[in-house]
């Protein structure tokens, strides 16, 4: 008889890893984001990767590494605060924007190839 | 010595934010819109606290954080609002002679951390000495696992004694200047003081049927507001046991009005905390602290020595003592965070979307 | 509001606060503690009542498991509209295609529509912008996230989830 525990204990570390550097990863492209698209209303959805997706993925990631802690009771605490507060921030910010009377850029928006910009740069 | 040359992840780490408080300290100087370095001086404060975080600081990272991320933010956008949103440009010369200024002492400044001990030298004089005697002594004479507490609170109570009385000094000084709206009724009649207010404001009840888009800001603050304070409480109590304390929790008590305030408004505000009792407030707290150090005269022992509350056990007097003058705190600052507050937002009536 | 509501929601916020607390402290067997923490939920109670905030929407705890089964739900929505946003950011042709677009199916209760609204907030690619009596503007990165049935589908899922029969059309 294998004693599979010890195998768990690896793979429960290699998958609070892979949630890790993937919310990094996704924490990257919501800032790529941010640069590129071209208006207030557009890099509002970037900030939602961020706001989303890469934070559960690095609280779901820190929850596994600090395995059946209290930590994992706060850092639960923690993604139900953020599900709470983010939507309503960034809420606030665009209801602001639409109050204020900024108007989006509707339609078909194509932003500059990166390529192309470099080129305007120089 | 010598350059250690070994790679050490926390230094990069400890490199890259410096380089982006530096960053966002020069972008702090060049910006005029007065909105914007609001938000960027919230930006600051929390790189420092992510910085202090790295430096094993937390204590200090926790009040960077709640102080100057949290509620100085909403205080200097109160401030904002009663003067301009840009701030006039600097004549020229000016300019260049505040730049020769913090070049010169900026300098002086590089030139003295030659005589500074290397980070995390063990005979600095911050970790001999004194230091490391609070270290060995705190678990046998205060018995709380969180040696910042121990010497803020029972060590150096006299010195977070004078620091309440700072925060004191501070707000009497915005209420004198500002007053703290107190003469401003429910029914909306105008106070003394400022031109704009003779427009009286109505009832807070038709200004929030009128604008009902906020019905989000609305429904999670109010699931928000209990949170935040029981958190406050929380940090409150388990200052002797992690990062926290009474500075601290009277910051995050004071946001949760404050909350409360920017959504329901500042008459709600008044008629559920009075500007009375928020008066009376910062004068308690430094009373609560300054009484306790009678009291322990009183019973023989010296100025805030708290070994004498309890007659058997002087560890349980340690934590009586703590616990006492943490409310002290508590209430101080929650009171004059409250009152500067009160004192900014009492200056304008209510605003609406149209004044955006 | 009747009285038995009120104790109702009254329980149920102090018993979340217990249990926060409890969460937060971590400290079971020391009585000073606990006893602060029984003064700590007192305060806050007290304070909630001069505020006047407690009712229904300051209190929705009695619907938490409702609510944890949307939430599940919504992570599959989330990730899903996340690939495809992260997608678009990274394709060096960027196409997007933002409109602004009036959701009229909403669930009844305020609560309901508050939660609808951040929903769509929380799932990259669409934001809602405003919150009325009959309807949500949301602004979208792309024309195919505006499709009225994953809308609709969304604000039954959210009426359901606060304990609603049927959402309003």
């Amino acid at each position: 008889m294998i004693d599979i525990m010890p195998y768990l204990e690896i793979l429960r570390y290699v998958l609070a890893g892979a949630l890790l550097f993937g919310g990094a990863v996704f924490m990257i492209i919501g800032a790529v984001g941010m640069l590129r698209l071209p208006d207030f209303y557009a890099r509002i959805h970037a900030a939602g990767i961020t706001d989303t997706l890469a934070t559960v993925m690095l609280i779901a990631g820190m929850m596994l590494h600090s395995g059946f802690t209290q930590t994992t009771a706060k850092l639960a605490l923690v993604a139900i605060f953020l599900f709470l507060t983010s939507p309503t921030a960034t809420h606030a910010v665009a209801n602001a924007a639409h109050k204020a009377g900024l108007k989006p850029r509707l339609g078909k928006v194509q932003p500059p190839h990166p390529r192309d910009k470099m080129k305007g740069a120089k | 010595m010598g350059l250690d040359v070994s790679f050490d992840i926390f230094i990069v780490i400890d490199l890259i934010i410096m380089s982006m408080l530096l960053v966002v300290g020069i972008a702090l100087v060049r910006l005029n819109n007065l909105f914007a370095v609001v938000m960027l001086y919230g930006v600051y404060s929390l790189l420092a606290a992510i910085w202090f975080v790295s430096l094993d600081a937390v204590d200090v990272a926790f009040t960077e954080a709640a102080v100057g991320a949290g509620i100085s933010t909403v205080l200097m956008l109160g401030a904002m609002l009663l003067t301009s949103r840009e701030a006039k440009p600097t004549p020229a010369l000016r300019r260049w002679l505040s730049l020769g200024v913090v070049g010169v002492t900026g300098m002086a400044l590089f030139y003295a951390t030659f005589d500074m001990p290397n980070f995390g030298d063990a005979n600095s004089p911050a970790n001999s000495y004194v230091g490391l005697q609070y270290m060995y002594d705190t678990i046998t004479e205060v018995g709380v696992p969180n040696v910042v507490t121990a010497i803020l609170a029972s060590y150096r109570a006299f010195d977070t004694f004078g620091e309440v009385v700072v925060v004191l000094t501070a707000g009497l000084g915005v209420m004198l200047i500002l007053g703290i709206g107190t003469t401003r009724t429910r029914d909306g009649e105008s106070p003394q003081s400022g031109d704009e207010t003779t427009q009286s404001a109505p009832p807070v009840t038709t200004v929030l049927a009128t604008e009902n888009h906020h019905i989000v800001l609305q429904v999670v603050a109010k699931i928000l507001i209990p949170i935040i304070v029981l958190y406050a409480l929380y940090v409150q109590f388990h200052g002797d046991y992690g990062p926290g304390g009474g500075f601290q929790a009277g910051v995050i008590f004071a946001s949760a009005v404050i909350l409360y305030s920017l959504i329901f408004g500042m008459d709600e505000t008044r008629r559920a905390i009075p500007a009375k009792v928020v008066q009376f407030g910062t004068a308690l707290g430094v009373l609560i602290f300054g009484g306790l150090g009678l009291v322990t005269i009183a019973m023989g022992g010296k100025f805030l020595d708290y070994d004498v509350l309890t007659a058997a056990d002087p560890i349980l007097g340690q934590h009586v003592g703590i616990l006492i003058i943490e409310v002290g705190v508590l209430v101080t600052v929650a009171s004059v965070m409250l009152s500067i507050y009160y004192g900014f937002a009492g200056r304008y009536r209510e605003l609406k979307d149209q004044d955006w | 509001m009747g009285l038995g509501k009120f104790i109702g929601y009254l329980v149920s916020l102090s018993a979340m606060l217990v249990a926060l607390w409890l969460t937060l402290s971590g400290y079971f067997d020391k009585p000073l503690l606990l006893s602060l923490g029984a003064v700590s939920v007192g305060i806050t109670v007290l304070l909630v009542l001069r505020m006047r905030i407690l009712d229904d929407e300051a209190s929705p705890y009695h619907r938490l498991f409702g609510l944890v089964g949307f939430w599940g739900w919504l992570l599959v929505e989330i990730i899903k509209s996340s690939l495809i946003v992260s997608k678009n950011i990274l394709r060096p042709e960027m196409l997007l295609t933002p409109r602004m677009v009036r959701v009229k199916t909403l669930p009844a209760s305020t609560y309901g529509r508050v939660l609808f609204a951040n929903s769509i907030t929380l799932t990259p690619g669409t934001v809602s912008v405003d919150l009325d009596d009959d309807e949500i503007i949301v602004h979208s990165l792309l024309k195919e996230m505006t499709n009225k049935d994953d809308f609709a589908e969304m604000a039954r899922r959210c009426a359901r989830a606060v304990g609603e029969k049927e959402s309003i059309s």
